[in-house]
């Protein structure tokens, strides 16, 4: 499975274009560990470049409701297009790579 | 249409959720009535009986306690947790630790509870933001909390206030920073430093060379450090003397010294070094640090400088040469030690003020000199002033300045300088001059007036003796023709001192009896020195004739008989002496001495005596220790010259208060062939003449004089009036005539002239000369030989006989 994805991650034009907002719900445990992961993911697979933006439910409730967020922690991949989302911890790297490999 | 892609995305996010939500990795749902999210907060009841089992040991301990939850919320905080963040516990327990995380810091936190719900206990430094905004840095040990079941429910953590040793840390931190910079800037200092910077230790080892050391030594520091200073750097023939001084400076002589040292090229270099002893925190000297100065440049200045200075002074000095050096602001003169000497100070005695100086210029010069000094205050410029000084000791000087005073922009004189000469001796010998130049023009009027007067004389002679060989002359008429007789012949002696004046004398030596020359002289000699001294004769019997010119000896012991009454003011004796000696070559103080027999004159007084700078100067021309208008001062220096002449020698004795002894050597009149003149004087011939005698002569009186007393003679005798007339007369009867006795010096044709013209025809004629002149100066004037025979006028009949027949005797 993991080999298909990178397969998959290598020919998608991902590496420079990769914009990621993460919403989370202050620092409640699943969301800090969701920032965590999500940064883990971030610094090893995509150092050269990436834009990811935290942005707290609880602050910015309206942003929320902007982009159909239900639940924290919810991971946006806004590009490259389509958009995607995952929801939870962020703690299946593989899941959380897969859908940032898909076009 | 809805796109069957876009649904099933949305059924498969919805399928997350719903998962997410079941492991509970949800913590918000958004209510969508409200559209506000709801946090789930399900996990933190678990936690109180924990919570407050502990709660009385983490009251009282001094660490700061809190605990999380899962969600890292406050669940509990101690007192001193909430103290040291400047919170109560109340503010803190329910909500988040990011509250308090420097935003930077928060993703580490996060870390940190993720590390504990893996139950991994973590320790480390963390810096927390207090309510203040300042920052508290801590030492956080974190552990994760289980429930009953073995779940992580959440963190334990525990701090400790780390600011104040943190605090000491940094300030350690930046002391040794400081400490580091200032040996750097230190090092830079000393690199930078354009002077030797040495270190020595305790036993002369080099311990540290600056860069400008080590550029003039030509070593690096490399290897200079741990060498021998002494044996590496400097010169050998100083490095004795140099341990000595490092020795002494040791024991801590910290004066200034110089030396040179050796670079690697072999150059030496002359260094000022400075010292000071390097200690241990006990006191002991541990070794030396030196500050050299490169003073090889500096030191050739000095040198030159100084021997500029020294050549000046030298200049000034030989010159005697005295500086003056007025300073108008503040009215001071300062005076060399030259000029102090020439106003006869000792040296540093100059009082430096203006008024001072006006003081010791002569009373009678002062007005004039203060006028001229004043005018050149007044206009700037130079100005030269000659006046006197009185010294202490009463002795009066001549002086000559020259100054220049240089005036500031408002025509004040700011300063002056100037030279100052003692012109004494000079002025003296200007002054000697002049009165030799005197005596000189009175010597050649005194030689015109003598020529006339003594044809007179001779004409006043001539006739008085005639008269006493006339038969029909009574007793009485003889006597008073011997007064006349006697008057004529002082008259004609003091003519003939008149023409001593004439002093360019050509010595005709003769062998001469000096005992018999005294003798003549002894009469004359009485009267030259007065009545309240003697003369007394101490003559040698059997006294080798001497070689000497008769007229010349008579004047030299003339000049040394008046020398000797001049050193009696008291009057006293002078002792003429004579003796054979024989001089060898070392017996004479001086060089040049010709070894063999000698006849020696000592005249002694009993006068004053000399000192011996006297008679250094002695035989000096115009050197007199006698008043002006008493003394030519050329007397000795006379003597001397004729002495010298004659190839004789004269030698002064003289003690201050012992009297004075001149001797004088002649050389003896060593060959039978030089017949002494005097003596053949003496014996004159006596027999009637024959011969035939032409007479010339210009003036009348004294040929008709002439021809009565040859004709009385015996003689016969043709007249002639000047040579032309006598010229004629020969031709007629050249054969008849046996001598020419004619006037040296006559209108048209004279003397000397004649007799070349006659001796054309007759080449042996023989020949008297007749002159009022002395015989040297006719001589010198006329091309006269001296070596013919010539008699002098004026003269008594028994000597012009004497001399007629001697000339024709030859």
């Amino acid at each position: 499975m993991e080999r298909a994805v990178w397969r998959r991650m290598a020919t998608a034009k991902v590496s420079s274009g990769l914009q990621l907002r993460l919403y989370v719900a202050g620092n409640a445990p699943n969301s800090v560990r969701a920032v965590a992961n999500v940064r883990a993911i971030c610094d090893q697979h995509f150092a050269s470049g990436h834009e990811l933006e935290i942005v707290d439910l609880l602050l910015h409730p309206r942003r929320a409701l902007a982009d159909g967020i239900l639940v924290t922690p919810t991971l946006l991949k806004l590009l490259p297009l389509p958009v995607q989302r995952v929801i939870g911890d962020l703690s299946d790297t593989n899941q959380v790579l897969l859908m940032l490999a898909s076009a | 249409m809805v796109p069957t892609r876009e649904l099933a995305q949305r059924l498969a996010e919805a399928e997350a959720t719903i998962q997410a939500l079941l492991s509970g990795q949800i913590d918000a749902v958004v209510d969508s009535e409200s559209h506000t999210p709801v946090l789930l907060a399900k996990a933190q009841e678990a936690l109180r009986d924990s919570e407050e089992r502990y709660r009385r040991i983490v009251e009282t301990t001094n660490e700061g306690i809190g605990v999380l939850d899962t969600a890292a919320t406050f669940t509990f905080v101690n007192h001193r947790f909430a103290e040291m963040l400047g919170y109560t516990p109340a503010e803190l327990i329910g909500k988040s630790l990011f509250l308090v995380l420097p935003q930077p810091d928060q993703a580490a936190a996060a870390l940190r509870i993720e590390h504990s719900r893996q139950g991994v206990s973590e320790e480390g430094e963390v810096a927390y933001v207090t309510k203040h905004g300042s920052t508290l840095w801590t030492l956080l040990r974190t552990s994760p909390i289980r429930g009953a079941d073995g779940t992580w429910i959440g963190t334990l953590g525990m701090i400790t206030d780390r600011t104040r040793q943190r605090e000491a840390d940094e300030a350690l931190r930046k002391s040794t920073a400081d400490l580091r910079d200032e040996r750097d800037r230190a090092q830079r200092y000393l690199d930078t430093a354009e002077i030797i910077l040495l270190a020595l230790d305790a036993e002369g080892r080099i311990t540290l060379a600056n860069r400008y050391a080590c550029n003039l030594l030509g070593w690096t520091a490399q290897e200079l450090v741990g060498r021998d200073w002494i044996d590496t750097c400097l010169p050998p023939r100083i490095r004795d003397a140099l341990r000595q001084a490092r020795h002494n400076l040791l024991g801590g002589d910290l004066s200034v010294i110089q030396n040179p040292v050796l670079t690697k090229a072999g150059e030496e270099r002359l260094i000022e070094w400075r010292n000071t002893l390097l200690r241990d925190d006990d006191g002991h000297v541990t070794g030396t640090f030196s500050s050299g100065t490169d003073i090889t440049e500096r030191n050739q200045a000095v040198e030159a400088l100084r021997t500029a200075e020294e050549r000046m002074r030298f200049a000034l000095t030989s010159a005697n040469v005295g500086i003056w050096d007025m300073d108008y602001k503040v009215g001071l003169v300062r005076w060399s030690e030259i000029l102090e000497s020439q106003y006869g100070l000792l040296p540093g005695t100059f009082r430096g003020t203006f008024e001072a100086f006006a003081e010791v210029i002569h009373p009678e010069d002062r007005e004039s000199v203060l006028g001229t000094i004043g005018r050149a205050m007044e206009l700037g410029g130079e100005f030269s002033v000659d006046h006197r000084t009185i010294r202490p000791d009463g002795s009066v000087r001549w002086l000559s300045g020259a100054g220049r005073v240089l005036l500031g922009e408002d025509g004040t004189p700011i300063r002056a300088v100037g030279i100052s000469q003692d012109v004494t001796e000079r002025r003296t010998l200007e002054l000697q001059y002049q009165q030799a130049q005197k005596m000189e023009a009175v010597g050649q009027l005194a030689s015109g007036v003598a020529h006339d007067f003594n044809n007179l004389l001779t004409v006043i002679l001539g006739c008085a003796e005639i008269l006493t060989e006339d038969s029909t002359v009574t007793q009485e008429q003889r006597e008073e023709l011997g007064e006349i007789i006697k008057a004529a012949r002082r008259a004609a002696g003091l003519t003939k001192q008149l023409l001593a004046f004439g002093r360019q004398q050509v010595l005709h030596t003769a062998s001469l009896d000096v005992n018999m020359l005294i003798t003549d002289m002894a009469g004359m000699l009485g009267r030259l020195i007065g009545e309240d001294m003697r003369v007394e004769l101490e003559l040698a019997p059997g006294l080798r004739p001497a070689l000497a010119d008769r007229g010349q000896l008579e004047q030299v012991v003339m000049n040394l008989v008046v020398n000797a009454r001049d050193a009696m003011p008291g009057g006293g004796t002078v002792t003429l002496h004579t003796a054979n000696v024989e001089l060898e070559n070392s017996s004479f103080h001086e060089s040049g001495v010709v070894q063999g027999h000698y006849v020696m004159l000592a005249i002694t007084d009993t006068g004053t005596g000399m000192s011996k700078e006297t008679q250094q100067h002695l035989f000096e021309p115009f050197f007199t220790t006698k008043e002006r208008g008493k003394g030519t001062g050329l007397g000795l220096s006379t003597a001397y010259g004729i002495i010298k002449q004659s190839k004789g020698h004269i030698w002064v004795y003289s003690e201050l208060g012992k009297g004075t002894t001149f001797k004088v050597f002649l050389p003896c009149a060593d060959s039978a062939a030089s017949v002494p003149a005097v003596v053949a004087a003496a014996a004159p011939p006596v027999r009637r003449a024959s011969e035939t005698v032409l007479l010339v002569e210009d003036e009348v009186s004294v040929r008709r004089l002439s021809k009565r007393i040859l004709e009385h003679a015996g003689f016969r005798v043709l007249e002639a009036a000047n040579g032309d007339e006598a010229e004629q007369l020969y031709a007629q009867s050249a054969d008849a005539i046996d001598l020419v006795v004619t006037d040296v010096i006559m209108p048209g044709c004279g003397g000397p002239e004649l007799l070349r013209r006659l001796q054309v025809r007759a080449p042996a004629l023989r020949v008297l000369y007749m002159s009022g002149y002395t015989e040297q100066s006719v001589a010198r004037n006329e091309g006269f030989d001296s070596g013919l025979p010539y008699v002098q006028k004026p003269f008594t009949a028994a000597e012009f006989v004497r001399r007629v027949r001697e000339a024709l005797d030859r």
